[in-house]
């Protein structure tokens, strides 16, 4: 009998500022991990060669000005 | 923001994580979907592991899931994200794929192909994903 397979989510402890709108850097044990930097750094290289979707672009900018 | 969440199946319990890490383009903010499997002995990240776990599409699942509780923080943010293989990419694309209604009420989403941006769209291969919660 295939044993039964669970995926639980649990949301790990982050901190959000919402006076700042941004993430307050305390994010435990991966806090700026390398891999994960790395990978961010590889994305703003493509997205430098083929820019942002310009649909959402319009939408955040109205979104933004509401 | 990071989330982790546990596979657990017929090779053990394995640790995800994933990670939002933001970056800023001539003034545009975008937040990087990060993923892959946490050593929780050594911190470290193996994002080419295959877990054989049985569970592919609860993982990818729980995966979009951390996007719609992500953006539930940051509404207007863009989130990013490409696998790190195209195998992986290809993965992604058929979680969305498979949750496309779904995903389609509550995100704008694009892929990159041959080097432009399109609405996502189920049996078309690409390079990288951006959505914008509607």
């Amino acid at each position: 009998m295939k044993k039964k397979e669970t995926v639980e989510i649990q949301l790990r402890k982050f901190a959000f500022d919402p006076s700042k709108d941004k993430i307050v850097q305390d994010l435990g044990f991966n806090k700026n991990h390398p891999y994960f930097e790395k990978k961010a750094d590889q994305s703003v290289e493509t997205l430098k060669k083929y820019g942002f979707p310009h649909e959402l672009l319009k939408i955040q900018t109205i979104r933004s000005k509401k | 923001m990071d989330f982790t969440f546990e596979s657990s199946g017929p090779n053990g319990k394995i640790i995800k994580a994933v990670m939002y890490t933001p970056r800023e383009i001539d003034g545009i903010l975008y937040y990087n979907l990060g993923f892959g499997d946490l050593n929780p002995e050594t911190g470290k990240i193996d994002d080419l592991s295959i877990s054989n776990n049985d569970d592919r599409h609860k993982i990818l699942s729980t995966v979009a899931a951390t996007v719609l509780e992500f953006t539930t923080y940051f509404p207007n943010a863009l989130i990013y994200a490409e696998g790190s293989t195209s195998s992986r990419t290809r993965l992604y694309q058929m979680g969305l794929s498979a949750n496309i209604n779904y995903i389609k009420r509550n995100l704008d989403i694009y892929g990159l192909a041959k080097g432009h941006w399109h609405i996502f769209e189920k049996n078309v291969n690409y390079e990288a994903f951006m959505a914008l919660r509607k």
